[in-house]
């Protein structure tokens, strides 16, 4: 069961979400892609979970590479359910 | 059956592209960005959108859309480009996928446009196409290679013209992509309409659109992408701008099975693409052809100026009638007729005729090769002895 904190990268389509996820583990990060809690977005659509301390660098990578993101979101998790949602940057 | 018709469609494909549209089709289930099973269908789409990209030379793959075909793409450029007014320069060697197509936004919009003629072999004169702008031309079409004759366009320095003046250039690469090496940059690509069952061995029913400048693009068709779907205003960016409704992901995967094939054959051959093994047959075919006094080749003699796409037309018989004997009589598949290409015809001077046309492949071999012209032999001495075929 997952818990703790994580950083959530969302995108505005699908093919942005893919080739994040290729970003940033041809990098040695160790984000995965999750389908978008509905805490975080009604869009539908996926989600790159990135461990915090791997975020900031996470989102220069993505950013470097033409990757367009559309919101850094801050997660808490407890027993798998999310508890904490905070917004940290919006990109469009 | 001798299969020389795959100007028209290459058949046949190559195994993994076979597999490859079986076990999608079978192993996955959804569509990409739509809930369930969307994940490896997404990963399947990006995949074949990445490598397709990069084998022309794109270096933002999401500017590749998939479509249905060069003619839905082609559509989409015209259609979400041009207002009434704007001007459209191509060439007499076009196919009605964009001759139509113009003629029909002339009428329903007031698109003007100018056909730059050719040569009689179909070559085509870059600084015509100069000569041929207006302070209103938005747009220059140009077909990569006949599909009728062969010939092969200059299109790097037609793409110098467009670039230095500020034009948008499509081309039609139906004919020669997955044959013809393209880089987008290298020849000034603005956008490039490809289709996926001709030389790049893909399944009918999937193609491409490169698109450079997404934001100059209206959407000819609008709808659900998978993403935004909050609001109702069509997302802003490529490639949902332009992929509504569910995509063909097992015609898609297939198609970079294709790719993928010849990317790979590039890599173990050693040579720079499939298009000389092709050339060989296409030589062979020609020099065969041209030993029959009888025997009229369009186009361009020299493989390098050509695609495959051998037009002919024999003294004494209609490309249908011989078509029609060399499938009956020999089991080898050609095709006759217009090739839906009467500016082509018009500029080859076979406009009443037709031309009989055969378009060796891949997976022809020599001794294929060698048949089709004994066939065409025996035609010609029924011919010349007065018999009925």
């Amino acid at each position: 069961m997952d818990n703790g904190s994580k950083i959530l990268l969302t995108f505005p389509s699908t093919h942005y979400a893919l080739k994040a996820e290729g970003v940033v583990r041809a990098h040695g990060l160790k984000g995965r892609l999750i389908p978008m809690p509905r805490d975080i977005s009604s869009l539908c659509g996926l989600a790159l979970e990135l461990d915090p301390e791997e975020g900031d660098r996470g989102v220069s990578l993505l950013l470097a590479s033409g990757v367009r993101l559309e919101k850094k979101v801050k997660i808490v998790k407890q027993e798998g359910c999310v508890i904490w949602v905070e917004v940290l940057e919006e990109y469009m | 059956m001798i299969y020389l018709n795959n100007a028209a469609t290459s058949w046949p494909k190559p195994p993994e592209v076979y597999k490859t549209a079986d076990k999608v089709l079978r192993g996955l289930s959804g569509g990409a960005g739509r809930g369930e099973g969307a994940l490896d269908v997404g990963r399947v789409v990006f995949e074949a959108r990445e490598r397709i990209a990069s084998f022309f030379g794109i270096r933002e793959s999401e500017k590749l859309i998939f479509t249905c075909n060069a003619t839905v793409g082609i559509n989409m450029v015209l259609y979400g480009l041009l207002a009434p007014g704007d001007h459209v320069v191509l060439s007499s060697m076009e196919h009605n996928a964009v001759a139509r197509l113009l003629y029909a936004l002339k009428h329903r919009k007031g698109i003007e446009y100018t056909v730059v003629p050719c040569a009689p072999d179909g070559t085509l004169d870059p600084l015509e196409v100069e000569r041929a702008l207006t302070p209103s031309t938005k747009l220059i079409c140009l077909v990569h290679a006949s599909n009728v004759s062969g010939t092969i366009m200059p299109i790097e320095a037609v793409g110098e013209i467009a670039s230095k003046h500020g034009i948008e250039f499509l081309v039609d690469a139906a004919q020669t992509a997955g044959e013809i090496p393209i880089d987008v940059e290298a020849c000034h690509l603005t956008l490039m309409a490809i289709t996926g069952h001709k030389a790049l061995m893909g399944p009918p029913g999937v193609g491409a659109l490169y698109i450079k400048n997404p934001e100059k693009i209206t959407p000819l068709i609008c709808g659900g992408t998978g993403s935004r779907s909050e609001e109702l205003a069509q997302p802003d960016f490529v490639p949902d701008k332009f992929e509504s409704g569910t995509l063909n992901t097992p015609g898609i995967a297939a198609l970079a099975a294709g790719v993928k094939f010849i990317q790979k054959f590039i890599q173990e051959k050693e040579i720079r693409n499939v298009r000389q093994r092709v050339q060989t047959l296409t030589q062979r075919l020609i020099q065969g052809l041209l030993k029959y006094p009888e025997v009229i080749v369009y186009g361009p003699l020299d493989p390098d100026k050509r695609t495959p796409a051998v037009s002919i037309n024999i003294q004494g018989i209609s490309p249908g009638e011989a078509a029609a004997w060399l499938a009956e009589k020999y089991g080898i598949a050609t095709r006759p007729g217009l090739h839906c290409a009467p500016l082509a015809h018009a500029t080859l001077g076979t406009l009443s005729t037709g031309t009989l046309r055969l378009s060796p492949g891949y997976f022809n071999t020599e001794e294929e090769i060698d048949t089709a012209l004994y066939a065409i032999g025996e035609m010609i001495g029924v011919l010349r002895r007065g018999q009925r075929l």
